[in-house]
């Protein structure tokens, strides 16, 4: 039987466009360089080669290309039940992450806002954990904890509440200390974790052309072991990029290589994700946005210049939203930013189940995600062409007024060739109004209750939960002793005046 | 499991192939061709029931209707055509004007996997056809279709044309359809409206059932 589908796919750059921005990114970075605030990095790239002055480096453009020969084009992400296990490469299917960082969470019953507290951490890790098209983790920022270790008791109840990988925003190159530790605790030794790392970890360029020292820690505690990073940067079209959307992908890919060469100067290897990202200055509010067209379009660059020009698996937004509340605005921003950056070639989506610009969760947009990722999904298997799905047998046993009601080609096809949304409404008017006269996010809603109600990640074996819980203790015991101090506030919300905080949420 | 179950599972199943045997071999076990036909009417009350709630798809529901008829059509000749025609006789039919014909098969198969014995009468059917076929096949129910809201007249047609034969009393009529509604119905003095094929097959059992 011959089979044929083609694999839907997007190019937003022409070779020549992204050839473009590859040179002239050697060029800035050999003439005006990065700022890199961070004594380690300064020795390791000035042994490699660059220029250093001060704080300012600048690479040479042979320094650059070769570092980007040694970033891996596959990544493992391990998970702690193997069978959640995720594999991100160049042609292959994408995966899907909440959002990480937020602050804001919307009740689920009483839809109300309030600051995260560790009650809404458990729960949201419990629907993502508990939704098929959700396929890791992300740290989520409760009010209710200690700054100086929260990222360590994130890390801590995520194990606990999810048996899938686990990604975490970290604010201390220490405190990542701790989580590597724990996740050794888990996979039983480093070896184990080279394999298939349980954890990866966010860190994150300043723009413009900045990296802060806690950024810096952070990747050189977690390179010995190849524990994978997201590459971040987060510049703001007009604010911190230039204002155009090739300038600001000029920009965040500069920020890419500078970051791509400071890794594989330190560890060859290294697994790393381009996880450039923007946001681009409202010249209304002041505010910086992300659900728009034009987000969901620099997101589709930069996923293809990492996947056709770098060979490297990329992490990018993703559904994302200005929308205040699960509303029209946020299905449509979701929709369309997750679907863009799939379609030119991202292997992560990033950024499920948030509103307000990163800022804030809300549960029933996670479930209402989930069907906006099977809907993409679904658009990923293609039309399948095959003398079985053409049907021609079926055609003439019908044949002309008969009906295909009950065809053995129906019966073989009705549920594998269609993906049916889980809290979407699919009745006539009348039925409808019998049923309550729902909106789709009162199912959603629904969904969630009944996923919360049903499901629970697989306990920790109670002696490595003991265990677990001694490293929080002694990182606990350390911020106590003075050392070890966040860094960097939670995610902010993205205003101008917040502007330069930019760096700390994603 | 009990030979009625045993059937029931090949309906439930919708085993259009082992239900001819699973009959078959009950029917020599000496097993009444009344307990065959309520099993396999109990059968097609699960499935409703399942497709209500969502478990079971229309294809499935379908599929299970077709293995009880395959099962009903050895029982048959056994049966008083009263329990032949098992729970009630329905005519089914798009009114005059209109075409369209799948909606209708649909609500149609479905109420006769429901284990009801349904005659369609096709698209385009006149208030007069409507009335010589309650004559002659003399149903429970009659059920109209539309899809139009053009031909919604018709309906009212059929049903006044029913009350000057004077049959009116002698049927139950249900309609169903888009542009079709409760208040409509109730304007028109039909017996009943189902806005989907799953309220259709309740309606019918809750008239004539």
């Amino acid at each position: 039987m011959s089979t044929n589908v083609q694999k839907p796919s997007m190019r937003l750059l022409t070779h020549e466009g992204m050839l473009k921005i590859h040179e002239k990114s050697l060029f800035v970075l050999e003439n005006t360089g990065m700022n890199i605030n961070h004594r380690q990095s300064i020795e390791v790239l000035g042994n490699a080669g660059a220029h250093i002055d001060g704080m300012r480096v600048r690479f040479p453009k042979t320094l650059v290309e070769e570092c980007l020969k040694h970033v891996p084009n596959k990544l493992v992400y391990g998970a702690r039940k193997p069978e959640n296990d995720l594999v991100a490469e160049i042609g292959g299917d994408f995966h899907t992450r909440p959002m990480t960082g937020g602050e804001g969470y919307i009740d689920l019953e009483t839809r109300q806002w309030h600051k995260v507290l560790t009650k809404d951490l458990i729960e949201f890790t419990t629907l993502a954990d508990g939704l098929e098209q959700v396929d890791y983790v992300t740290s989520i920022y409760p009010d209710d904890m200690n700054l100086d270790t929260r990222d360590v008791h994130i890390l801590r109840l995520l194990l606990e509440h999810s048996v899938k990988h686990v990604e975490v925003q970290p604010y201390t190159g220490v405190g990542v200390g701790y989580m590597v530790e724990m996740i050794q605790a888990v996979q039983g030794g480093a070896e184990e974790v080279r394999k298939r790392p349980l954890l990866s970890v966010l860190t994150s360029a300043l723009a413009p052309l900045q990296f802060l020292p806690y950024a810096l820690d952070i990747l050189f505690t977690v390179g010995p072991l190849h524990i994978p990073i997201e590459l971040n940067t987060m510049p703001i079209a007009g604010a911190t990029a230039p204002v155009t959307l090739a300038g600001l992908l000029l920009q965040a890919n500069i920020e890419m290589l500078a970051g791509i060469t400071i890794a594989q100067s330190a560890f060859p290897g290294m697994p790393l994700m381009y996880a450039a990202r923007n946001l681009i200055l409202d010249p209304w509010t002041g505010l910086s946005l992300m659900g728009r067209m034009e987000a969901a379009m620099m997101a589709g660059g930069m996923a293809q210049i990492a996947s056709d020009l770098y060979s490297m698996p990329s992490n990018l937004f993703g559904p994302v939203s200005d929308a205040m509340v699960t509303d029209g605005q946020a299905a449509v921003e979701h929709m369309i930013n997750a679907l863009i950056p799939a379609l030119c070639g991202a292997s992560v989506i990033a950024g499920l189940g948030h509103v307000e610009h990163c800022y804030t969760y809300d549960p029933v947009l996670l479930v209402m995600d989930d069907d906006i990722i099977g809907m993409v999904r679904r658009l990923f298997k293609g039309i399948e062409v095959s003398d079985e799905t053409l049907g021609v047998d079926a055609i003439m046993r019908v044949g002309p007024g008969g009906n295909y009601l009950i065809d053995p080609h129906t019966l073989k096809y009705f549920k594998s060739e269609y993906y049916t949304p889980k809290t979407v409404n699919r009745f006539v008017r009348g039925i409808w109004a019998s049923k309550g006269a729902k909106e789709s996010t009162e199912w959603a809603r629904e969904r969630a209750r009944k996923v919360l109600s049903e499901h629970k990640a697989e306990p920790l074996d109670p002696k490595l939960a003991k265990e677990l819980d001694r490293i929080v203790a002694a990182a606990d015991q350390a911020a106590q002793d003075g050392k070890l101090t966040h860094a960097f506030g939670g995610g902010s919300i993205g205003s101008l005046v917040e502007v330069v905080s930019s760096g700390g949420k994603a | 499991m009990s030979s009625t179950e045993v059937l029931m599972q090949l309906v439930i199943n919708g085993d259009t192939e082992g239900i001819v045997g699973g009959v078959q071999a009950a029917l020599e076990d000496g097993l009444e061709a009344k307990i065959v036909l309520h099993a396999l009417v109990e059968a097609m009350d699960r499935v409703g029931e399942e497709w209500r709630v969502g478990n079971m798809f229309i294809p499935e529901v379908l599929l299970s209707a077709k293995a009880m008829q395959n099962g009903m059509a050895l029982i048959r000749p056994q049966l008083t055509s009263s329990e032949a025609s098992m729970r009630g006789k329905v005519v089914i039919g798009t009114v005059q004007g209109d075409l369209h014909d799948i909606g209708k098969s649909l609500v149609g198969m479905m109420i006769e996997g429901a284990g009801f014995e349904v005659i369609d009468l096709g698209v385009d059917v006149s208030a007069t056809k409507f009335v010589e076929a309650v004559k002659t096949l003399q149903p429970d129910l009659i059920a109209l279709s539309t899809l139009l809201t053009t031909t919604l007249s018709y309906m009212l047609d059929t049903i006044n044309s029913l009350k000057e034969a004077g049959l009116r009393s002698e049927v139950k009529v249900i309609i169903g359809g888009a542009p079709v509604t409760q208040e409509f119905a109730d304007a028109i003095g039909a017996d009943g409206y189902a806005p989907d094929g799953a309220s259709a097959v309740l309606k019918v059992r809750e008239l004539i059932g």
